[in-house]
C-alpha cells in the first residue's frame, strides 16, 4: 500500500512521457490523487503503531526495502498527499511543455512521498535526491524571473552539498553500526562510540533543507524564482523533509549528541526566527515575504528541536512529548498556510502581473472574498487562536519554554516581528485608496475558491480541534 | 445552567458571525447579529440572576481540549459573580451599542460585514469573560484583537484607519507577548491552565510555587499578565493605540474601546487577582494606574477631537480602574469597570450622534450651539458626563468613591495622584461640554438630531449611568472579593470637592470664551502633542527596530557576498587548476613539451637533408673516411 | 721488378680516389655515375689482388664477389642511368647542384 502511494506518481510520470500532451495534466493529477486516496485510506486505520513494509534487497549491506507509517511521518505524508493534487489542479492551466512540467511534477511527488515514508537509509536517500532535481529543473525551466538560472543553481548547490555531507556522515555511521534501518538504529548506536563528526554532517544536511540561518540564502531566491505551485512544493513539503529529517534521525538515533549540541540548536533557531522576521520586514516583493516568513515559522520546529535535547526533570507538565506534538502540528499548519498564501500571491501575480507589496492599495473592496481568504491565511500564519498555527506554536512553545525558557522567551520576539511584517503586507495590499490600475481585477473564481477550501477547512479544523490531527501522531494506548 | 447552556453565551455570536457573510443585506445581517447577542443578552441575565441573587455557586466547567502525553490542555468555562456580572453588563450594553449601530451604520455599503466583525467580537469578548483556562482566555483574547484591528481599521480605505488598526494590533501584541510568556510560566510551574477545577488542583487554587529569573515565580508570572493588561488596556506606557483606535466607526469605539475590550486588561487582573496578590505585584498595579490615570487625564485637556478627548478619558479611567484593583481588591475595580462601561459606552454613542448631527464633523471647535438643534442626544451626553465627573449620587461617584477610600486608606500617594486625575477629568469634560452644547454653532452644516434607533439606546445608558451605582454598589461590594476600605470624611469631601470643583472651573475658565477661534487657556502645547509619547517611541523604540532590521538585512547581504566569494574563490582556485596544473604542468611541460622538443630537434636534423645532392655525397665520403680511420684506430 | 701486392693497392687506391673527386666535384649526374663505377672498380681490383696474393687462391673468394660486384654495378647502372634520363625528362637538366627536391620542407 505505501509502495504503492508512493510510486503511483512515478508511474504516471512514465505515462505522461508516452502520451500527448494534453493528456498529461490528467494523468498527474490522476497519480496524485491515488496518492491521496490511498494515504487518506490508510490514515483511517491508522492507530499511531507502525504499519511496515519489508523486502530484502542487499541484505549483506542491511539495504532493505523497508518502508513504513509511524506516529512521526504520518501527518506530514498526509499533507504531501493532500498539497500534490492541489499542486497540480493549480497548474491545470499550464501550457508552456505540459509534458516535461507535469512529468517533473510527479516525479517530486514520488521523492516527497518516498523520503516521508522510507525507513531504510539507502532508498531515503536516493527519494531525498530524487525530490530535489525535479525542483531544481522546474525552478529553472519553468520560473518566471530573469534570474531563476542562478537561484536554480543556487537552491541545487546548496542543497547537494548538504546531502554530500549527509551521505558521508551516514557511511560513517553504517561502518560503526552496520545498519542502515531507522528502526533499529537508536539501538544499535547505544553500543557504539560515535564521533560527534557524524553527528555534525547529518544535521549539516538538514540545516540546508530546513533551512537555517547562516545557510538560508538560496531559499528566498529559490521561492521568488520558481513558479507558484513549485513554490507551493518547496515551502509545504520540501522544507518540511527537513524538519522530519530531525525527528527522524537527530531525536531518535543522536540522543546523546543532541544534548550536547542543544544549546547550539537553540541559539541558531532564535536567530533564523529573528532573522527571518526582521529579513521579511523589509522586503516588497510578496514572495520574498512569505520566504523570509516561512523560514521564520520552520525555525520555531528547530527551536523545538533544540529543546528536545535538554533533559526534563521534575517538570509539571511532560515537556517532551508537548514539543514533538507542536513540531509535527507545525510542519502541518504551516505547509497549509505558507501554501494556500503562495498560491494566493501567485494569483495576484498572474492577475496583475506584479508582486511588489507597495504598487497595490485598497484591494479589500475590490476583490472582498480574495481578501477574506488573504487575511484568514495571514492570520493563522501569525499565529491566531482558533487557526493552526497557534494551536502548534503554543505546544512548542509551551514545551519548549519549560526546558529552555529564556530562549523561548526570546523567541516570542519573532511572533511579534512576524505580526508587524504581515500586518504591513496587509496595509499595503488590501487598505488604503485603491489603485485605479487595478480598480476591475477580477475576485477569485469557483475554482480558486474550491482549490482554496480544503485549506481552509483543515487550518480551522487544526486550529480548533487540534485533537483529530494529533491522534495521527500520537500512540493511541 | 449547564455547560452547554453556558458555552451559548459566545456561541450564538459566534454563530452569527459565521453566518452573516452568506447574507447579502445589512438590514438581515443587523437582525441576526442583534438577534443573536439579544439572545445570549437574555441567558447571561439568567446566569447573572442565579449567581447573584440566588447566590447559587456553580462547580466550573472544564473540557479537555488537548491531551498530549501525560499533559492536559482543558477549555472551560467558569460561572461565578465575576463572570455573570461582566458577561451581563456585555451583552447588555453590546445589544444596546448593536441596535444603535443598525442605525448607525444603515447608510454604509459594508454593513452586514460590519456585523459579522462586531459579533465576532462579541463571541471572543464573552469567551474571555467565561473562560475558566488561561488558554481559552488567551484565545478568545487575541480574537478580540483581531476583531478590534478589522473594526478599528474598517474604512479601510482612509489610509489613517489602516494604520490605526495595524497600530492597535501590534502594540497590544507587544503585551500579548508578556502575557504568552506568563502563561507558559504558569504552565510549566503548575502543569495546568485551568483557573479553578472541581478537585482544587486549578492554576488559581494552587498557586505556583518556587523562583523564576531569580524572582519569586508569582511575581514574575504576574508582572507578565500585568504587561498583557497594560497592553490591552492602553495603560501607560503602551497607551498609544487607544487614542488612534478612534479612526474606526464611533460604535465601535464605544463598544470596544470603551466598554468592553479595553476593560479586558481589568479583568484579567482581577481574574487572576489571587496570584497578583501572592506575588505583591498589587502596588504596582495601582501605581501604574494612577500615573496613567494622571497622564491620560492631561492630555485629554489639549485635546480638540471629540472621540479623542473621550479616548484619553478611557485611558484615564481605566488607569483608576486598575487604582481600585491594587488598593482595594477585585469588587472595588470591577465596580468601576461596570459603571464605567455603562457611562463610557452613552458617551460614546453620544459622541456618535452628535458625530452624525453634525455631518460626520469631529473637531469640537467647530461645534457649539448643539443644544437646541438635537435635545435629547444633549441630555444623554451631560448624563454621562455628569456620571465621569463623578457628580454626588451618579453612578460614577459611587465607584471612584471606593477606589479613593480604599488608596487612602494603602497607599496615599497614589491617593493625591488619583483626585488630581479626577479633578481633571471633570475639568476636560467640562470643557468639551462647553464647546459643544451651549452657545451658537460654528461648524458649515446645520446640525440634526439622530433617529430613533439611536437615540433609544442613550436613554436607556442614561438610566443606567445615573441610577446603576446607588443599585448595585452594596450588593456588588459584598459579592465579590475585595477588601473596601472604611470611608473617611477627607475622602468624601476630596470626592465632591475634585467633581464640583472641577466643573466650576471649567465653568469659569471656558464662558463667556470666543471658542474655536481664541487660544485655548488648557490647551498646552504637551498636552496637545500628547507628551510627545508617540515621536519619543518613534525615536527610540522605531529607530532601535529600523536598526534591528538594517543589521538584519546587511548580515544577510554580507552573507551572500561570503557565497559570492565563496563561489568566486572555487571558480578561481578551479581555473587556476585548470591552467596552471592542467594546461602548464601536465600539458605544456610534460606532454607536450617532450614533444615540442622531438619536434625542435628533428627540425634540426632536417637540416642537413637540404637536397643538396653533392652535400650527400660528400657526407657519405666523409662517412667513409671517417669509418676508415675508426677502422685504422681500433686495430 | 716485381709487381706486388701494394703496387695494386696503390693503384686501386687512386682508381678509388680519382672516383671519389669524380663522385664529389662533379655536377653531371652521368659523370657522377661513371666516378662511382670506377670507385667500384677501384674495390674489385682489391678483392682480385688480396685473392691472387692471399693464402688460399685455390678457394674462389675475390672473383666471385667481383663478379657479383660487376654484376650488380651493372644493373645499377641500368638503373642509374634510367633515373637520369627520368630527371632529366622533369627538370631539362642533369646538373646536381640543380637537383634540391629531395630535401624536407
Amino acid at each position: 500500500m505505501i509502495t504503492l502511494m508512493t510510486l503511483a506518481p512515478l508511474a504516471a510520470a512514465i505515462l505522461i512521457l508516452a502520451m500527448p500532451a494534453q493528456r498529461a495534466r490528467f494523468t498527474a493529477l490522476l497519480g496524485a490523487l491515488v496518492s491521496f486516496t490511498l494515504t487518506s485510506w490508510m490514515l483511517l486505520q491508522f492507530d499511531g503503531n507502525l504499519i511496515e513494509v519489508k523486502h530484502q534487497w542487499i541484505p549483506d549491506l542491511d539495504i532493505n526495502y523497508h518502508v513504513g507509517l509511524d506516529a512521526t511521518n504520518a501527518l506530514v505524508l498526509f499533507l504531501a498527499a493532500l498539497l500534490a493534487p492541489i499542486v497540480v489542479c493549480i497548474s491545470w492551466k499550464h501550457s508552456d511543455r505540459p509534458k516535461t512540467y507535469f512529468a517533473l511534477l510527479s516525479i517530486q511527488f514520488t521523492g516527497l512521498f518516498g523520503t516521508f515514508t522510507a525507513l531504510n537509509f539507502f532508498h531515503w536517500f536516493i527519494y531525498w535526491e530524487l525530490a530535489l532535481v525535479p525542483a531544481f529543473f522546474l525552478i529553472k525551466l519553468f520560473g518566471k524571473s530573469e534570474d531563476r538560472h542562478k537561484a536554480a543553481i543556487n537552491f541545487f548547490l546548496f542543497t547537494v552539498l548538504g546531502s554530500v555531507a549527509m551521505l558521508l556522515g551516514f557511511l560513517f555511521l553504517y561502518q560503526n553500526t552496520e545498519s542502515f534501518n531507522f528502526i533499529e538504529l537508536p539501538e544499535k548506536i547505544k553500543s557504539v562510540e560515535m564521533n560527534s563528526l557524524i553527528f555534525v554532517a547529518i544535521l549539516a544536511g538538514l540545516w540546508v533543507k530546513v533551512p537555517l540561518a547562516p545557510l538560508h540564502i538560496w531559499q528566498a531566491p529559490a521561492y521568488a524564482a520558481a513558479p507558484t505551485p513549485v513554490v507551493i512544493l518547496l515551502t509545504g513539503v520540501m522544507s518540511k523533509m527537513g524538519v522530519y529529517g530531525f525527528l527522524r534521525l537527530i531525536v531518535p538515533i543522536f540522543p546523546e549528541q543532541l544534548r550536547q549540541h542543544s544549546e547550539m540548536l537553540l541559539g541558531i533557531a532564535l536567530l533564523t526566527i529573528l532573522w527571518g522576521a526582521f529579513l521579511a520586514l523589509r522586503q516588497t516583493d510578496l514572495k520574498k515575504i512569505l520566504a523570509f516568513s516561512s523560514l521564520n515559522h520552520v525555525a520555531y520546529c528547530v527551536l523545538g528541536i533544540g529543546a528536545l535535547g535538554i533533559a526534563a526533570n521534575e517538570l509539571k507538565v511532560d515537556a517532551h512529548e508537548l514539543v514533538k506534538q507542536g513540531i509535527i502540528l507545525q510542519m502541518f499548519a504551516h505547509g497549509l498556510s505558507a501554501a494556500g498564501l503562495f498560491y494566493l500571491v501567485g494569483l495576484l501575480e498572474q492577475r496583475t502581473g506584479i508582486r511588489n507589496r507597495d504598487e497595490f492599495g485598497g484591494l479589500c473592496s475590490v476583490t472582498p472574498r480574495f481578501a477574506a481568504m488573504f487575511y484568514s491565511l495571514t492570520f493563522c500564519s501569525l499565529g491566531l487562536p482558533f487557526l493552526a498555527g497557534f494551536a502548534a506554536e503554543f505546544l512548542i512553545f509551551s514545551g519548549s519554554f519549560a526546558l529552555a525558557p529564556k530562549m523561548t522567551a526570546l523567541a516570542t520576539l519573532g511572533l511579534l516581528a512576524t505580526a508587524v511584517f504581515l500586518l504591513t503586507m496587509l496595509q499595503r495590499v488590501f487598505t488604503g485608496p485603491i489603485n485605479e490600475k487595478y480598480q476591475s481585477m477580477p475576485d477569485l473564481t469557483r475554482n480558486e475558491i474550491l482549490i482554496l477550501t480544503p485549506i481552509m477547512i483543515l487550518v480551522i479544523w487544526a486550529g480548533t480541534y487540534p485533537k483529530t490531527w494529533l491522534s495521527f501522531s500520537q500512540i493511541t494506548p | 445552567m449547564s455547560f452547554s447552556t453556558l458555552a451559548l453565551i459566545p456561541l450564538l455570536p459566534l454563530l452569527a458571525a459565521a453566518v452573516i457573510p452568506l447574507m447579502k443585506s445589512g438590514k438581515q445581517a443587523a437582525g441576526v447579529a442583534i438577534g443573536a447577542l439579544l439572545g445570549s443578552c437574555g441567558i447571561a441575565i439568567w446566569a447573572f440572576y442565579k449567581t447573584w441573587i440566588l447566590k447559587i455557586v456553580f462547580p466550573p466547567f472544564s473540557q479537555n481540549w488537548l491531551t498530549i502525553g501525560g499533559t492536559e490542555i482543558n477549555f472551560g468555562f467558569i460561572l461565578d459573580p465575576l463572570t455573570s456580572a461582566m458577561a451581563a453588563m456585555v451583552t447588555f450594553v453590546g445589544s444596546l451599542i448593536f441596535i444603535y449601530s443598525a442605525g448607525y451604520m444603515a447608510k454604509d455599503k459594508r454593513m452586514a460585514r460590519f456585523f459579522c466583525y462586531l459579533s465576532l467580537f462579541a463571541s471572543g469578548m464573552l469567551g474571555v469573560v467565561l473562560a475558566n483556562s488561561l488558554i481559552l482566555f488567551f484565545m478568545c483574547w487575541e480574537i478580540v484583537g483581531v476583531a478590534s484591528y478589522l473594526l478599528i481599521s474598517f474604512w479601510n480605505h482612509k489610509p489613517q484607519a489602516a494604520a490605526a488598526g495595524k497600530k492597535a494590533f501590534i502594540v497590544t501584541r507587544i503585551g500579548d507577548m508578556g502575557f504568552l510568556i506568563g502563561i507558559l510560566l504558569v504552565f510549566k510551574s503548575t502543569g495546568t491552565l485551568d483557573f479553578y477545577t472541581t478537585e482544587n488542583n486549578g492554576m488559581l487554587q494552587i498557586l505556583p510555587i518556587g523562583t523564576a529569573f531569580g524572582f519569586k515565580i508569582t511575581a514574575v508570572i504576574s508582572f507578565l499578565l500585568f504587561v498583557g493588561a497594560i497592553g490591552k488596556s492602553g495603560q501607560l506606557p503602551l497607551h498609544v493605540w487607544l487614542p488612534d483606535a478612534m479612526e474606526g466607526p464611533t460604535p465601535v469605539s464605544a463598544l470596544i474601546h470603551a466598554a468592553t475590550m479595553v476593560a479586558a486588561g481589568v479583568f484579567l487582573v482581577a481574574r487572576t487577582h489571587p496570584i497578583f496578590q501572592d506575588g505583591g505585584m498589587l502596588p504596582l498595579v495601582a501605581w501604574v494606574g494612577a500615573i496613567t490615570a494622571l497622564v491620560a487625564a492631561f492630555i485629554a485637556l489639549g485635546q480638540y477631537d471629540l472621540k479623542r478627548i473621550l479616548a484619553y478619558s478611557t485611558v484615564s479611567q481605566l488607569g483608576l480602574m486598575m487604582v481600585g484593583i491594587g488598593v482595594a481588591g477585585v469588587s472595588v475595580g470591577m465596580f468601576h469597570l461596570l459603571t464605567h462601561a455603562f457611562f463610557k459606552a452613552l458617551l460614546f454613542l453620544g459622541a456618535g450622534s452628535i458625530i452624525h448631527g453634525c455631518h460626520e464633523e469631529q473637531d469640537i471647535r467647530k461645534m457649539g450651539g448643539l443644544a437646541k438643534p438635537m435635545p435629547l442626544t444633549t441630555i444623554a451626553y451631560l448624563c454621562g458626563t455628569l456620571a465621569l465627573v463623578a457628580f454626588p449620587f451618579t453612578s460614577g461617584f459611587f465607584s471612584k468613591d471606593e477606589i479613593l477610600a480604599g488608596a487612602w486608606a494603602n497607599n496615599q500617594p497614589v491617593f493625591w495622584i488619583a483626585a488630581l486625575a479626577s479633578l481633571m477629568t471633570a475639568v476636560y469634560m467640562t470643557r468639551q461640554c462647553m464647546y459643544v452644547f451651549p452657545g451658537v454653532h460654528r461648524g458649515n452644516n446645520e446640525p440634526h438630531e439622530s433617529q430613533g434607533i439611536m437615540t433609544i439606546p442613550l436613554l436607556i445608558l442614561s438610566i443606567f449611568a445615573l441610577g446603576l451605582g446607588a443599585l448595585v454598589r452594596n450588593s456588588l461590594l459584598e459579592t465579590l472579593p475585595g477588601f473596601p476600605a472604611k470611608h473617611e470624611t477627607i475622602v468624601i469631601t476630596v470626592s465632591i470637592a475634585v467633581a464640583l470643583g472641577g466643573i466650576a472651573l471649567g465653568v469659569l475658565i471656558y464662558r463667556g470664551r470666543a471658542l474655536g477661534q481664541a487660544i485655548d487657556p488648557l490647551a498646552l502645547k504637551p498636552f496637545e502633542q500628547k507628551f510627545w509619547f508617540d515621536e519619543l517611541y518613534e525615536a527610540t523604540v522605531g529607530r532601535l527596530w529600523t536598526l534591528f532590521i538594517i543589521f538584519s538585512e546587511q548580515l544577510n547581504a554580507l552573507l551572500v557576498f561570503i557565497r559570492d566569494l565563496t563561489v568566486e574563490l572555487t571558480s578561481r582556485i578551479g581555473t587556476g587548476f585548470a591552467i596552471g596544473g592542467d594546461r602548464k604542468l601536465i600539458d605544456s611541460l610534460a606532454f607536450d613539451g617532450l614533444c615540442n622538443r622531438i619536434r625542435c630537434a628533428s627540425r634540426s636534423a632536417t637540416r642537413v637533408q637540404n637536397g643538396f645532392l653533392p652535400g650527400y655525397l660528400r657526407l657519405i665520403a666523409l662517412g667513409a673516411v671517417l669509418l676508415g680511420a675508426l677502422v685504422l684506430w681500433t686495430s | 721488378m716485381t709487381v706486388t701486392l701494394h703496387h695494386y693497392l696503390i693503384l686501386a687506391s687512386v682508381l678509388f680516389c680519382i672516383g671519389l673527386l669524380g663522385a664529389l666535384s662533379r655536377r653531371n649526374a652521368i659523370v657522377v655515375l661513371f666516378s662511382v663505377e670506377i670507385m667500384l672498380n677501384a674495390a674489385n681490383l682489391n678483392f682480385i689482388a688480396f685473392w691472387r696474393f692471399g693464402n688460399n687462391p685455390e678457394l674462389l673468394h675475390g672473383p666471385l664477389f667481383t663478379l657479383f660486384t660487376i654484376a650488380v654495378a651493372a644493373a645499377e647502372v641500368a638503373l642509374g642511368l634510367a633515373l637520369v634520363i627520368a630527371v632529366y625528362r622533369h627538370f631539362r637538366s642533369v646538373d646536381l647542384e640543380s637537383l634540391n627536391t629531395l630535401k624536407e620542407e
